[in-house]
């Protein structure tokens, strides 16, 4: 889950975004996984909001090579997630940007009202020790309109490089820099945020806690960005 | 181990607070003083960002381009526009249209070119650029920044055009004005919220940077008939007219109200709790709207049949509190009495009628109000040249015609008693 918080003259804005998601072992090197993120949103007014995500199903395919280990996949998702053109428009669109912007606008389909995406997926990590290991992952995705005014098809592409390192037993710290391209719509056309966070990883799971900082516009902290930013939550427990 | 973690995070939590100053000055004719302008919306709406839709495209063309635009529009719209010469008749009876020819519209298009920095139609902004000005100096030093101020204006309804029907169809032309108070209002608030945060030229600074004391000061200025001669009520033009640039300052007082009380929360959810009439409009923030009345019948069918198009009124509409403020204004009544009065609107019908072979037209036009008009607001609306006014109980009659022999016999309300 992600959420941010925005406080603005007289008002503020809290939007959460929890993210379901389930992995499953078809065969040892064939996986598939389920993911919908929801918008949820408290505002000063004390009106609760809540919208769907595109809910997202991708299939992968993993391998190892020594230290080497990669996974592959594609996705797609359903677009359920949209915006009504009336006096909630607002609301609706500030939530799903807000949610978007919480995650830096990393996997963005997640929450691209009316329109649908074919994720293609890449994903590895090299162990280079037992207290360090380098990640890296990438996607590009064709973005399909599919209602409501929204027309045409974009692209939008992603990557990111991390490390874990181990602090202490079962502690781990995990920088992230990440960068996305955005749509050719977009004023400007890539989107960085730089991430970190604690994973606590014993028996029973990995649990971990982070913040990510949008850096450049159109949502960093530098430049004329909308200053966004996400604290990062999240529980995963094997089944 | 740890201190690279205290560092990483300390890192993360600088990045976070990083804020930024004012914007500078800057021509909007160039690329980067329109993203910046886009950016600072953004920002003062807090909505986010949708990379999806990013800023609308943004044309620069020339004065000479946009005169020649807009005369083919408006050779365009004539050739295309379906004449109603009984509601033309109708408001100039009513005394809220003048009777004008040609050049007028090659004046008003004259005045559009002189006037407008930008605008925005059809998912597209257009700027204009201007030779830069000369003369007075603080017209020379604003230009720039008015300029940045309207496009800023402009970009917010690119922003509203993907959460707001901007096409919308209204059932009257009191509701028409109540969504384009709404929209325009909503365009305003956010222009003057990011006026506040541009540098001004030096010397100069802001009164007041509460929006609702400038909208207010706003709305004082342009429903008065007293005061500057360029801002009050018969600065806007002929009454009908006029009323149409009262969705800036009302809106904006209704919208600052909100904004005022709850920042950019109270603004989102005020759409759903808009006003659907012109009088909430009027009546200001905070006030709750009075129950409305209805008209539950039809003029008479005195009406002969040659004034009716199979049967009915070849116009109807209901023009609400804003238009039966500016119909008293037209006739002299004093502006704060002209105020008190359309405060007193609950309903309003208007009906026309068209005689196809002589070409004359009646307009019956029936106000319900709260309480009656004093003596002091009916005496200069009952001119002998003007529309007759009658007065029944809570009930303002106002017929009119350009056939006085059928006038001297109408008396379309007689089977509609006053309620």
């Amino acid at each position: 889950m992600a959420v941010t918080h925005q406080s603005e003259t007289n008002s503020s804005l809290t939007v959460a975004t929890p993210v379901l998601r389930g992995l499953f072992r078809i065969r040892p090197e064939f996986l598939v996984e389920l993911d919908w993120g929801f918008a949820l949103m408290l505002d000063s007014q004390v009106s609760a909001s809540a919208r769907p995500g595109n809910p997202w199903v991708k299939g992968w395919y993993r391998d190892e090579h020594g230290p080497l280990q990669w996974y592959a996949g594609v996705g797609v998702t359903a677009p359920l997630a949209s915006v009504s053109i009336g006096p909630d428009g607002r609301i609706e669109r500030a939530l799903y940007n807000q949610s978007a912007a919480a995650w830096g606008l990393w996997d963005d389909w997640r929450w691209t009202p009316d329109r649908m995406a074919v994720p293609i997926l890449g994903a590895l990590s090299y162990t280079l020790s037992p207290r360090v290991i380098a990640t890296a992952e990438a996607a590009v995705a064709p973005v399909m309109a599919v209602r409501n005014g929204e027309s045409g098809t974009d692209v939008l592409a992603q990557v990111a490089v991390g490390a874990r390192l181990l602090l202490l037993h079962d502690f781990w710290l995990c920088p992230r820099v990440q960068a996305v391209l955005l749509p050719s719509a977009s004023v400007d056309r890539m989107q960085t945020a730089a991430g970190l966070r604690v994973e606590w990883t014993p028996r029973f799971g990995r649990f971990f806690v982070g913040a990510l900082v949008n850096l450049d516009e159109p949502l960093g902290v530098f430049g004329r960005g909308t200053q966004t930013w996400g604290i990062h939550l999240g529980k995963e427990l094997d089944l | 181990m740890m201190r690279t973690l205290c560092l990483a995070c300390g890192a993360l939590a600088l990045l976070a607070g990083c804020t930024q100053g004012a914007l500078a000055i800057c021509d909007i004719t160039q690329s980067d003083c329109q993203q910046d302008i886009y950016y600072a919306d953004l920002r003062l709406r807090g909505d986010g960002y949708d990379p999806f839709a990013g800023m609308p495209p943004i044309r620069t063309i020339s004065e000479d381009q946009y005169r020649t635009e807009l005369l083919d529009q408006a050779a365009q719209d004539a050739q295309h526009a379906v004449p109603q010469p009984w509601w033309d008749e109708a408001l100039l009876l009513l005394g809220l249209v003048p009777s004008t020819g040609g050049t007028t519209q090659a004046a008003s298009i004259d005045n559009q070119v002189q006037e407008t920095a930008a605008y925005y139609l059809s998912g597209k902004v257009t700027v204009i650029a201007h030779p830069a000005p000369s003369g007075d100096p603080t017209t020379v030093a604003f230009q720039p920044f008015n300029n940045m101020s309207t496009l800023a204006h402009e970009l917010i309804h690119a922003l509203q055009d993907r959460e707001l029907d901007l096409q919308f169809q209204s059932q009257s032309t009191d509701q028409d004005f109540a969504q384009k108070a709404l929209i325009e209002g909503d365009a305003a608030l956010y222009q003057r919220l990011f006026e506040y945060n541009v540098t001004l030229p030096l010397g100069y600074h802001f009164r007041s940077r509460d929006p609702l004391v400038y909208f207010s000061t706003w709305r004082d200025a342009n429903l008065s008939d007293q005061g500057d001669p360029t801002t009050n009520f018969a600065s806007l033009g002929p009454p009908f007219f006029a009323v149409q640039w009262l969705v800036y300052p009302l809106g904006g007082v209704w919208l600052a109200d909100q904004w005022d009380k709850g920042g950019n929360t109270a603004v989102r959810h005020a759409y759903g709790s808009a006003p659907q009439h012109s009088l909430d409009f009027l009546l200001g923030p905070g006030v709750a709207a009075p129950a409305s009345k209805t008209i539950g019948c039809e003029p008479q069918p005195m009406a002969p049949a040659e004034f009716r198009n199979n049967g009915k009124a070849y116009g109807i509409d209901s023009f609400g509190a804003v238009y039966f403020f500016a119909y008293l204004m037209g006739w002299k009544v004093p502006g704060s009495d002209s105020l008190a009065s359309a405060l007193l609107w609950r309903y309003d019908l208007i009906f026309v009628y068209y005689n196809q072979s002589t070409q004359k037209t009646a307009v019956a036009w029936r106000i319900e109000l709260d309480s009656p008009l004093p003596d002091t607001v009916l005496a200069p609306l009952t001119t002998p040249s003007g529309p007759r006014v009658v007065q029944d109980g809570t009930t303002l009659m106002i017929t009119a015609s350009d056939d006085p022999a059928f006038l001297a016999t109408w008396n379309p309300w007689a089977g509609c008693p006053s309620q």
